[in-house]
């Protein structure tokens, strides 16, 4: 499986978005693979916007999760939360 | 585009002529003085290839289609003035100082728009060679400075009444194949490690100005220009490490003199010549472009103040002071306040006849004019809350010495589970962002305060303002549809 990480330009971010992708890939299977720049094979991309603005360019047609500061999918949650839920989400799909 | 390493071998290539404190320097790349400043424009170039930062980074040109660092793009939209905005404060938190890029890139933008006006009206070929350069730029990823300050002399008189005709930069001589130039641009933020530099006129002129009327580019290391390096406060330090508060990027951007001793410009890198009538669009273009970074780029800064600061307030035991969290919030307000307003000149953009677009320029005005009040004021209450030792603190050799090392540590240490070398760092970065040179800048850099002042007040249509006043009051006027 391909998972596209796709950031924001990260002009003042409120979390560490960083640190959130490096969460996730710690809780992710081994065999999972990334792409930062080309997401056309991509299964999934997941959006790190670092505020709620959500200013990040989403990749058309594709399955995403969006993480946009301290939410996911508009709802709110700690920040050392939040690679837990990104995986629930990763993991329902 | 080329990455950070590759900017820096590219400048290995130059064969700029460099003078600092009384010598010439033939490695600018590896000079001490210089060096901080490189390791500063080269991250811009590294950006755009770092996922974390490219959708700021890297932007689409509307001249090839190709990919490009954000630093030679052309606005095509309101969109690219907000990015442009984000990009400037992201680099600002990674840097803590200036990286110079900017100028170059507004410069670029203002020629490219006028050169547009003055073919329309003359029926010149200014636009055409404007466009040649961005791509030779874009394509080259090339590092451009902004000349626009001339050194103006006596600034009661204009360029043809000065005693000394070179104190604004004019043609010479004119050629079949070109234009011998003369003159100098002060103040060259990033000169020393540019590739190009972009000349523009500097103040409005008249028609006995028209051979001071003139914009052109030169490769830095032409033969007739010669660049003399500006001294910053405590740059000694720049031979040390740890007294230099900010060591891998220094304060602010390294300026310098750029002098133009009767050097040659081919027609094809001419934008602008004796059209006098045009010289204050121009310099007005540029003005604005430059005003809306203002609180972008020093808002990155500032947040690093910011954080330093707050770090400060921890290691000495204070954060829960209701006074300290006060100012803190006094900091944070004006940051934002800054930085919104460069947004806002960025939404409120629009689009130029070549196509390009422009800041707004009342908040474009106002985001300069508060950084010239703000920033002091922030760096006021950073010294407030840091307390006095930043101004007394002993230097790193003395730390490094066996015998007065361990009790500088003892007796300069704040909050018990902080080392005190930590608080000594955080000083240092404190008292060298703060001082001297890096204020000036904020007062003078993009235009001195009442340069803003005079823009605010034209732009700010009194009489329908009046009108609106004498609207509300019944007093005879035309009333308002």
């Amino acid at each position: 499986m391909k998972i596209g990480i796709k950031y924001c330009g990260g002009c003042n971010p409120v979390i560490n978005r960083k640190r959130l992708v490096k969460q996730v890939m710690q809780q992710l299977p081994d065999d999972v693979s990334y792409e930062y720049f080309d997401f056309n094979d991509c299964d999934v991309v997941l959006v790190v916007n670092g505020c709620s603005i959500a200013c990040a360019e989403v990749p058309s047609g594709k399955d995403i999760i969006m993480v946009a500061g301290p939410t996911i999918d508009g709802w709110e949650y700690p920040e050392d939360k939040l690679a837990d839920k990104v995986i629930e989400k990763w993991s329902a799909r | 585009m080329k990455t950070g390493q590759e900017y820096i071998d590219s400048l290995r290539q130059l064969k700029t002529e460099l003078y600092f404190m009384g010598e010439r320097i033939e490695n600018i790349v590896d000079n001490p003085y210089i060096r901080p400043h490189i390791n500063t424009a080269a991250l811009t170039y590294d950006m755009a290839f770092d996922p974390e930062f490219m959708d700021l980074a890297v932007a689409t040109s509307n001249l090839t289609g190709e990919k490009i660092n954000r630093f030679t793009h052309i606005q095509q939209s309101k969109d690219d003035m907000v990015k442009k905005s984000k990009f400037l404060r992201a680099i600002g938190q990674k840097t803590g100082t200036c990286f110079q890029r900017c100028v170059g890139w507004d410069a670029m933008n203002s020629v490219y728009s006028v050169s547009f006006e003055i073919d329309k009206k003359y029926g010149t070929n200014y636009h055409a060679r404007a466009c040649d350069y961005v791509k030779y730029i874009q394509q080259n990823d090339l590092m451009v400075v902004g000349g626009m300050t001339d050194p103006k002399g006596d600034r009661g008189l204009p360029p043809h009444k000065q005693p000394d005709p070179d104190l604004f930069v004019h043609v010479v001589e004119t050629r079949e194949d070109g234009i011998i130039v003369r003159g100098a641009k002060a103040h060259q933020t990033g000169a020393a490690n540019s590739h190009e530099i972009l000349v523009m006129p500097t103040v409005a002129m008249k028609p006995e100005d028209k051979e001071y009327a003139v914009s052109f580019a030169l490769p830095l290391d032409t033969p007739g220009v010669m660049l003399i390096f500006g001294r910053q406060t405590n740059d000694e330090r720049k031979l040390g490490t740890l007294d230099q508060g900010n060591p891998t990027y220094g304060v602010v951007g390294g300026e310098a003199l750029v002098v133009f001793n009767d050097a040659f410009v081919p027609w094809e890198r001419v934008f602008m010549f004796g059209e006098t009538e045009f010289v204050g669009m121009m310099v007005e273009r540029f003005a604005t472009y430059h005003r809306q970074n203002y609180g972008a780029c020093k808002a990155g800064v500032i947040d690093v103040l910011i954080g330093a600061t707050a770090l400060m307030a921890d290691y000495n035991g204070v954060t829960k002071a209701s006074h300290i969290k006060d100012k803190i919030i006094e900091m944070v307000l004006m940051n934002e306040t800054m930085h919104a307003s460069s947004l806002a000149a960025g939404y409120e953009s629009r689009a130029l006849p070549a196509g390009n677009y422009y800041p707004h320029t009342t908040y474009a005005n106002i985001t300069k004019q508060n950084i010239t009040r703000y920033h002091y004021e922030i760096c006021r209450l950073a010294h407030d809350i840091t307390g006095g030792f930043i101004a007394t603190l002993p230097s790193e050799k003395d730390l490094e010495d066996p015998v007065t090392g361990p009790i500088i540590k003892k007796y300069f240490q704040g909050n018990a589970n902080v080392p005190a070398m930590d608080r000594i760092k955080m000083g240092r970065l404190i008292e060298n962002a703060t001082g001297g040179t890096s204020l000036v800048e904020s007062m003078h850099g993009a235009g001195s305060p009442q340069a803003q002042r005079v823009m605010l007040l034209r732009d700010a249509n009194l009489e329908r303002l009046k009108e609106l006043a004498k609207n509300v009051c019944g007093i005879d006027c035309e009333k308002e549809e």
